[in-house]
């Protein structure tokens, strides 16, 4: 009796182990996820450190710990921000070992190894390719409308928030969500989640693309209407070698000493 | 302004990139007008920024791949345009300097390969202390890890401000004479650069869009 008193306080004990606090200080944890990139494992060793603030509340016996980061800096990648959602999944396996759920626990490694494709793909599409370059073009195209240095600050201030409001949120939301959902997180990093934040980004991408060339263009004709002709023949003829090679060096330096050459002849 | 203290700047935004945070702060337009700002001119810090910031903006650092350090080039760009301004010929300037910058952008990739390589032997260090059971030396490495990488973009920028203290001041004047006023051309070549390294991305992200409109 006193045994069982003893085994089901141990439990509760567990159970109340992970809490908010804790995912917060991973969350922390993850901005250096990415700190030990290397060709072997890839950011398995960020992905490791992360869970430094936690590992005494999962693994009580310097084995099991041991056991634990051998387990973890094993290869692993993902998008730096959605490599998140692997680390919720993780602490909630992780848990689930230490509470002795060895039954229904899923298999840590294969569960990461299924996560590298999705998380990388969804990462890629949503930040690399959506949200960073329209909050980029936005705060270039405040620059150029703004006169003053203030208001120039404000709106850099305004690019910091567009791209990292939804940078911190995955950030965070991906280790709670992943920690909750571990066994049917499929249902949470689908494309289809995303497509309202693409659509709304890429509307900020292609009205600053479109305004900056505008008001560029505008700003030269002012000087030498001659520039416009020369800036939109050199994205022209960029955009073509672009296509010839893939060589990012080779290709700009050929167009701009052929746009030099151009301005010692024509201009 | 001390090459030292400029290099240690440059060198901490440049974590931001992969290493720490993340938060865009080390792209062109955030850290130019910082660099700007060290140096005294903010304005010129923000229009450096402008030109520069969509000529890298095109690769994506998908996987392993390895990207052109733009970031870094375009801090170290501005901060030679600013501690050779005095010399004049602004426009002959930046034509050199970004010539430079394209060169940096690949000294930085390259310096990217060699910090990813020598991480490899900190994850040979750090499996061993997981096996004799030293979890307190992780956090250790992890920070190696990065003065490592500081350090390597630290010596990388000061050698490059005491190379152009030698080069600028004589190769600026002799070609400004000549072509200053044929360089008013620069400023759009680098807009348009980076207009079409953008573009390829944008054509994809709306055709995406348009697939799932019609889907």
């Amino acid at each position: 009796m006193r045994e069982r008193k003893l085994v089901e306080a141990e439990k509760k004990n567990i159970q109340q182990k992970i809490t908010k606090w804790d995912l917060f200080k991973v969350f922390f944890a993850s901005f250096f996820m990415q700190a030990v990139w290397n060709f072997r494992s890839l950011i398995s060793i960020g992905f490791s450190i992360c869970f430094l603030p936690i590992v005494g509340k999962l693994c009580k016996t310097p084995q099991a710990k041991r056991e634990f980061f051998e387990r973890h800096l094993k290869f692993f990648n993902a998008h730096p921000y959605f490599a998140s959602f692997a680390l919720g999944i993780s602490i909630r396996i992780e848990e689930m070992r230490s509470k002795g759920e060895l039954d229904s626990l899923p298999n840590v490694d294969r569960l990461k190894d299924l996560l590298i494709g999705p998380l990388g793909a969804v990462g890629d599409q949503l930040f690399w390719a959506t949200i960073k370059p329209a909050s980029l073009l936005f705060g270039m195209l405040g620059i150029i409308l703004s006169p003053t240095v203030t208001i120039k600050i404000i709106v850099l201030v305004l690019t910091f928030l567009i791209y990292n409001i939804p940078h911190f949120y995955y950030r965070y939301e991906g280790i709670v969500e992943g920690y909750h959902h571990a066994t049917d997180i499929y249902k949470y990093i689908g494309q289809q989640r995303f497509e309202i934040i693409i659509r709304w980004y890429s509307y900020v991408f292609a009205i600053s693309l479109f305004s900056l060339i505008f008001i560029y263009s505008y700003q030269l004709s002012q000087e030498n209407p001659l520039l416009i002709l020369v800036l939109l023949i050199a994205a022209l003829y960029t955009y073509l070698l672009n296509r010839f090679s893939t060589n990012f060096y080779l290709v700009t330096f050929a167009s701009f000493i052929f746009f030099l050459v151009v301005g010692i002849l024509f201009f | 302004m001390d090459l030292i203290f400029l290099s240690a700047i440059i060198s901490i935004l440049s974590l931001d990139i992969t290493i720490a945070f993340q938060m865009l702060i080390s792209s062109p337009i955030f850290a130019c007008p910082i660099i700007g700002w060290i140096l005294g001119d903010v304005r010129t810090g923000f229009e450096v920024g402008f030109l520069f910031q969509l000529i890298w903006l095109g690769r994506i650092p998908a996987g392993a791949y390895i990207v052109p350090e733009g970031n870094i080039a375009s801090m170290i760009s501005t901060a030679l345009i600013l501690l050779h301004k005095e010399i004049g010929f602004p426009n002959t300037i930046l034509t050199i300097v970004f010539m430079e910058a394209i060169i940096i952008s690949l000294i930085g990739a390259k310096l990217t390969l060699i910090y990813r390589k020598l991480n490899g032997k900190i994850l040979n260090l750090t499996e061993r202390l997981v096996r004799r059971i030293h979890f307190k030396f992780l956090l250790i490495l992890e920070v190696s890890s990065m003065f490592i990488f500081f350090l390597m973009i630290f010596i990388t920028s000061i050698l490059i401000f005491q190379g152009n203290q030698y080069l600028l001041p004589r190769m600026v004047p002799v070609i400004g004479h000549l072509f200053e006023d044929q360089f008013i051309v620069v400023k759009p070549v680098i807009l348009g650069i980076g207009l079409a390294s953008i573009f390829p991305i944008f054509l994809k992200v709306m055709h995406r869009n348009a697939r799932k409109k019609i889907g």
